[in-house]
């Protein structure tokens, strides 16, 4: 095997692995529906398919009507020199001439075949010899026809024998309770066969067609899978098909209510004192019964998704903590020195702010709404208030992240231990010291009653760092005002005393002995 | 060309892990045959969607066509026979979250009609819904709307064929529009308004005097009158905004100027805080 055939084969199986995989192991009903997935991509015919045909011929015009799976029709007609494919014309064709003798030969065999064997008949259409606009109208017909194919033909009628004690139970009671009914009727279709038990507690279940007798009485509940229901006499109980239509004929009754799941109700003249009802389809969904609680991770597993779940958080944060360096390092290191040198203060605004920040938004709304211009402007202000929020947490706890990086870094570099002391690497420190406070709960986390106290602790120390940092965000209005770090010396306090007697930032000053205190600012 | 050998797999395996009719909007109908019912009542539930009611054929007592997102949305019919009450529409499941989607595939839609032979008491609550409510030609003993974030326009294209009791409407971020209230046949009309646009249209017959009654919070009301009405309005506002055109004002009153000629009357009572209130003249 070549080696981009063997890349080929791997790619191959790679892909369809987790397809096949999804069928859940020991369900037959998940592989049966992925099979058919994969036969329905190789199916070269997608045609729809008839389940039954109509044939009409008169002197003057031959309809064909194919009444297909999915509830629609396809009626080609030729009558008197138009021809009409789903009631609509499509071309012409010469009365007397080679179309029409072929056509009305063709409607009349298919007057006494089975649905299956016109659908055959009518695709294998092809009359010889035609020309002009009879060519062109047997092209198209044959173009349309071709599109049906015949469907499966339904089972032979038979009762479905009572399910053995914890088997398949449908209780045709409460028609209309369609979230309980939807399940337990897929899993019957799924099931559907010879095999099939099923029980319907007060009345009987039938496969296939399906009919109640003009002079016959029917007590309970009737289920009918895959076939047509016909009444014609009286039934007392619900009725319900799956698969098929249901036939209310002139002179009926049914005391009870009427659903048709993948079919339709003709009301043909009957009397239903219920409700009747039709339902397109089975869900897909509703293919799986039961939702069985997922199974209780092991603690290696537990682990491990914590841990991928906080490096995903981590390297998130260290990507933007990156990119806020890159482009806005003053205005970062303006809120980093005033966490650093206002941590009390920015943790008692940051509270203020959560706990105002509604009231804040809800007065900014109603005030824009109670000015004539202002209403316009609510969407607008809506926006940049939540983009605001955002903005500020995130840069307040990332500041926070770098003033823990800084003061670590220094307190490195002063006890004489090389370090890189930048921004970036203030960012990296800081979010890996938070990271620490988490890995506890990242590895402990499965432990029943210490993993919930790692949570809450780390929770709560990331809700202190996160407040205090929003807190310097709105101090510092996101690192524009450079006086809350204590960044900037009034002028008339550049003096030689002042310098000399104020520690400045990483210098350790002493007070001269017996000296005045540091005019305040 | 390795590249296409290596792509194609993944695009077919795409093609079966996502089946299409996950995505497909179920179908449903609910119909009941009329048996000589005198009185329904009706509940219509609508989440989200293109509504429409109106009139149906005289052999059913009520008819429900809906297709909707069956992951989403449940179809609801519910009979009590002990009432004669029936429960119609769609009614969320009540999952949360933001699904991003094509329009079309969102397009839930019920189509429900009433029989035109029994009196029908009818109750709507409709959601994010586009409503088209047509009641003209239906035996209307009483109707209650409420809807949400909506767009809906209830029409009265005839008379009622009996008398009303009363019509109440509350709307909140909607856009409503009522039209031909003249044919409702209502003694009592109420409208409870929270932000959004209200047009209510007096259109119609007249067989009868009627009141209406508005609360309104921060919307704006249009009402739209015939000018063979008399009107008398009392306005309660507190930052409204009001032009009396076609009224002469006594104290808080303004009644029309045809007031005492009119054949019929129309009393409005408005109380409102910042919303707008506006009157029509109409032929």
């Amino acid at each position: 095997m070549r080696k981009a055939d063997r890349h080929l084969l791997v790619a191959t199986l790679l892909t369809f692995l987790p397809v096949l995989a999804s069928a859940t192991p020991g369900d037959p009903g998940a592989s049966r529906n992925t099979l058919e997935r994969l036969r329905g991509l190789l199916d070269p015919d997608p045609a729809p398919a008839a389940r039954h045909h109509l044939a009409t011929v008169t002197p003057s015009s031959a309809e064909l009507i194919f009444r297909l799976r999915d509830h629609s029709e396809l009626s080609v007609e030729l009558s008197e020199g138009v021809v009409r494919i789903g009631h609509e014309p499509v071309g012409h064709y010469s009365p007397g001439g080679e179309l029409e003798d072929a056509w009305w030969d063709l409607v009349s065999s298919t007057v006494s075949l089975p649905t299956e064997d016109a659908v055959l008949m009518v695709r294998e259409w092809a009359p010889r010899g035609l020309q002009g606009e009879d060519a062109k109208a047997a092209s198209r017909i044959r173009e349309r026809t071709r599109q049906v194919k015949a469907a499966p033909p339904s089972p032979a009628p038979q009762a479905i024998p009572p399910a053995p004690e914890g088997g398949l139970v449908i209780d045709l009671s409460d028609l209309g309770d369609q979230a309980r009914l939807e399940p337990l009727l897929a899993r019957a279709v799924r099931e559907s066969g010879p095999g099939l038990r099923l029980t319907v507690p007060g009345g009987q279940a039938r496969l296939g067609d399906f009919s109640v007798g003009s002079g016959e009485s029917l007590v309970g509940h009737l289920l009918v899978l895959e076939g047509t229901a016909d009444v014609y006499g009286r039934l007392d109980g619900n009725l319900l098909a799956v698969d098929g239509d249901i036939v209310i004929h002139p002179g009926a009754f049914v005391s009870g209510d009427v659903l048709a799941v993948g079919g339709h109700v003709h009301d043909e003249g009957g009397e239903v004192t219920g409700e009747i009802r039709t339902l397109g389809s089975l869900g897909p969904d509703a293919a799986v019964p039961v939702v069985e609680a997922a199974p209780a991770l092991s603690p290696v597993t537990h682990t491990l998704r914590n841990i991928a779940g906080l490096a995903g958080v981590f390297l998130t944060l260290l990507g933007i903590g990156f990119g806020l360096v890159l482009f806005g390092r003053p205005q970062l290191e303006i809120l980093s020195d005033t966490v650093s040198h206002s941590f009390g203060r920015a943790f008692v605004v940051g509270v203020l702010a959560q706990v105002l920040a509604l009231p804040t938004f809800g007065m900014l709304v109603v005030g824009l709404i109670l000015t004539v211009v202002g209403v316009l402007l609510v969407p607008f202000a809506v926006i940049a208030f939540v983009l605001l929020a955002i903005v500020a947490i995130l840069a307040g706890f990332l500041s926070v992240a770098h003033a823990m990086g800084e003061t670590y870094t220094r307190r490195r570099l002063a006890a004489g231990i090389l370090g890189s002391p930048n921004s970036y690497q203030y960012v990296v420190t800081g979010l890996v010291g938070i990271a620490a406070v988490w890995s506890g709960w990242a590895v402990f986390g499965w432990v029943p009653v210490a993993g919930y106290v790692m949570l809450g602790a780390a929770g709560l120390v990331t809700w202190l760092l996160a407040t205090a940092g929003l807190g310097a965000a709105l101090l510092s209005r996101l690192g524009a005002r450079e006086n809350f770090a204590g960044r900037i010396l009034p002028a008339e306090a550049l003096t030689d005393e002042y310098l000399w007697a104020t520690p400045q930032f990483g210098v350790p000053a002493g007070r001269r002995p017996g000296a005045p205190r540091t005019p305040e600012r | 060309m390795r590249w296409i050998a290596l792509l194609t797999p993944v695009g077919l395996a795409a093609a079966i892990s996502s089946p299409a009719a996950g995505q497909a909007l179920q179908t449903y109908s609910a119909t009941r045959q009329f048996h000589g019912e005198a009185r329904l009542v009706a509940d219509v539930e609508f989440g989200a969607g293109t509504l429409r009611i109106g009139p149906g054929p005289a052999g059913s007592l009520y008819r429900m066509q809906a297709s909707y997102d069956r992951n989403r949305y449940d179809a609801v019919s519910r009979w009590d026979g002990a009432r004669g009450a029936v429960t119609l529409g769609l009614r969320s499941r009540g999952e949360g979250g933001i699904r991003v989607r094509a329009d079309k595939e969102l397009a839930q839609s019920a189509d429900i009609r009433f029989s035109p032979q029994a009196d029908l008491d009818l109750t709507l609550e409709l959601g994010a819904a586009q409503s088209i409510i047509e009641l003209g030609g239906l035996r209307l003993a009483q109707l209650s709307l409420e809807t949400g974030a909506s767009q809906t326009e209830v029409r009265f294209s005839q008379p009622n064929a009996v008398k009303c009791t009363q019509a109440a409407f509350s709307a909140g971020a909607a856009a409503l529009t009522v039209r031909g209230l003249g044919n409702s046949r209502c003694e009592e009309i109420r409208f409870d308004g929270g932000v959004g646009s209200v047009m209510l249209d007096f259109s119609g017959a007249w067989p009868a005097n009627a009141r209406f009654e508005a609360s309104i919070a921060v919307g704006g009301l249009t009402l739209r009158v015939p000018k063979k009405v008399g009107v008398r309005l009392e306005l309660d506002q507190f930052v409204a905004s009001f032009q009396p055109v076609g009224f002469v004002r006594q104290g808080r009153i303004f009644l029309s100027e045809n007031y005492a000629t009119a054949e019929r009357h129309l009393d409005v009572k408005v109380s409102t805080s910042f919303g707008g209130l506006a009157v029509e003249w109409i032929e």
